[in-house]
């Protein structure tokens, strides 16, 4: 095992979105799949292993709200950019690493999660050479629906 | 075109897997394939316990303890440690082979950071893991070729036979850069695995890294799995790896004003 199991990750025993034999995929209302993972899930393991994490600050918590400029659904890690008011009326560009792909599943995404225009509102784990971006920890949709990253 | 072909062979090998081995559905308390008579491992496989990774998830400890190393790789390695710790600690941390989207390859592949699936016939068996989409053939009842004609590869050549309800897998020929916790190896390690299901459910795996020009002993330690065919397995392409590598092999995340540049 190579170094960096990136993980703190809870995984379901079962998927969120669990494919059903005969190819359907089972799904739940789009309430609070928070809720999902306290109340049909049991935590368990895994995690990503694509490289360490310890390029975030796990002791800080930033939170940004803003306009989604690109959502990129692909393995290793999904990304969101999302640009938000910066000084003098600029705009700062965030680049937020989520986990993978079958992570997020877990977790209640879907590939069409968000779109680019959407207004969200982020919360991770800033880099900690302070640039613009850090590591998902839980994003509110526009509609309001909460996920974990 | 190329990268199609790339995404679409896996899937491909699959069906032709499913066909060769089989249902991988498995009535709860089936332990025996009907042709062999042998336990049969087939389903998908969740490491067990669930937090069998310790108290940080990012730095799970060796399972077997630490490693014991010869001269002068035991003070390669201590410094590799302290170099990989430091880089850590500054927020810089070294890339690895899963940074690169490169395979874990043995025997990491079996340490099931995502779920595992194993597909069983009397001739094969064989581990579809989620994590990177990787496939591992074992040979049941093959013989080990002769070492200069293996050829060194990420999870090298498994050859494996029973012994009553226990499948033995020996492995050689796994590439010197596949590395477990780092730590380095000749290409003449032995792996070998003991496979036995200890329930219907449940799963042991007890694996030995045997090399006597780097190990003072050999290094063993056992894996758990429990069994979930509730779960299907998702493909795991890495295609859209935005980790920056530089040249003294420090990772970073690539922000639009790097793209930019």
């Amino acid at each position: 095992m190579s170094v960096g199991i990136r993980a703190a990750r809870t995984t379901p025993s079962r998927p969120v979105h669990p494919r059903r034999r005969d190819g359907s995929v089972a799904r739940f209302p789009k309430l609070c799949p928070l809720l999902l993972m306290s109340g049909l899930l049991s935590a368990s393991v895994p995690a990503a292993a694509h490289h360490s994490i310890t390029m975030f600050d796990k002791h800080r918590t930033a939170r940004v709200e803003g306009a989604v400029t690109r959502f990129e659904w692909a393995n290793p890690h999904v990304y969101i950019e999302v640009a938000a008011p910066g000084p003098r009326d600029t705009k700062i560009t965030y680049r937020i690493e989520s986990a993978s792909i079958n992570m997020l599943m877990r977790y209640g995404w879907r590939y069409d999660s968000m779109r680019t225009g959407d207004r969200i509102t982020a919360v991770f784990n800033p880099l900690k050479n302070g640039r613009p971006g850090g590591l998902l920890l839980e994003v509110t949709l526009a509609n309001g629906t909460r996920l974990k990253g | 075109m190329k990268s199609l072909h790339i995404a679409v062979l896996p899937l491909l090998g699959s069906v032709l897997l499913l066909s060769a081995c089989g249902s991988p559905s498995n009535e709860a308390g089936q332990t025996a394939t009907a042709d062999s008579g042998k336990p049969d491992f087939t389903g998908t496989w969740e490491r067990y316990p669930e937090d069998w990774y310790g108290e940080d998830p990012d730095h799970p400890p060796p399972p077997g303890g630490p490693f014991e190393l010869k001269e002068p790789y035991a003070a390669q390695y201590a410094a590799l440690l302290k170099k990989l710790r430091a880089a850590d600690e500054a927020g810089t941390p070294i890339a690895n082979a899963s940074t690169k989207c490169l395979p874990e390859g043995m025997p990491t592949i079996m340490a099931a950071i995502y779920p595992i699936e194993i597909m069983q016939n009397p001739r094969q068996l064989v581990v579809l893991a989620e994590f990177l989409s990787q496939t591992r053939r074992v040979h049941i009842g093959a013989k080990m070729p002769a070492a200069d004609d293996i050829e060194p590869t990420y999870n090298g050549y498994s050859a494996a036979h029973w012994e009553g309800d226990t499948l033995v897998i020996e492995t050689r020929g796994v590439r010197p850069d596949v590395q477990f916790f780092n730590v380095p190896h000749s290409v003449n390690m032995k792996i070998t695995e003991h496979m036995r299901l200890t329930a219907p459910d449940m799963l042991e795996n007890r694996i030995v890294l045997d090399d006597p020009e780097y190990l003072k002993k050999p290094y063993s330690f056992t894996i758990q799995y429990k069994k979930n065919n509730d779960y299907q397995i998702g493909e795991f392409i890495c295609e859209n790896n935005q980790t920056k590598v530089d040249a003294e092999g420090k990772a970073s995340l690539t922000l639009q004003t790097d793209k930019k540049q």
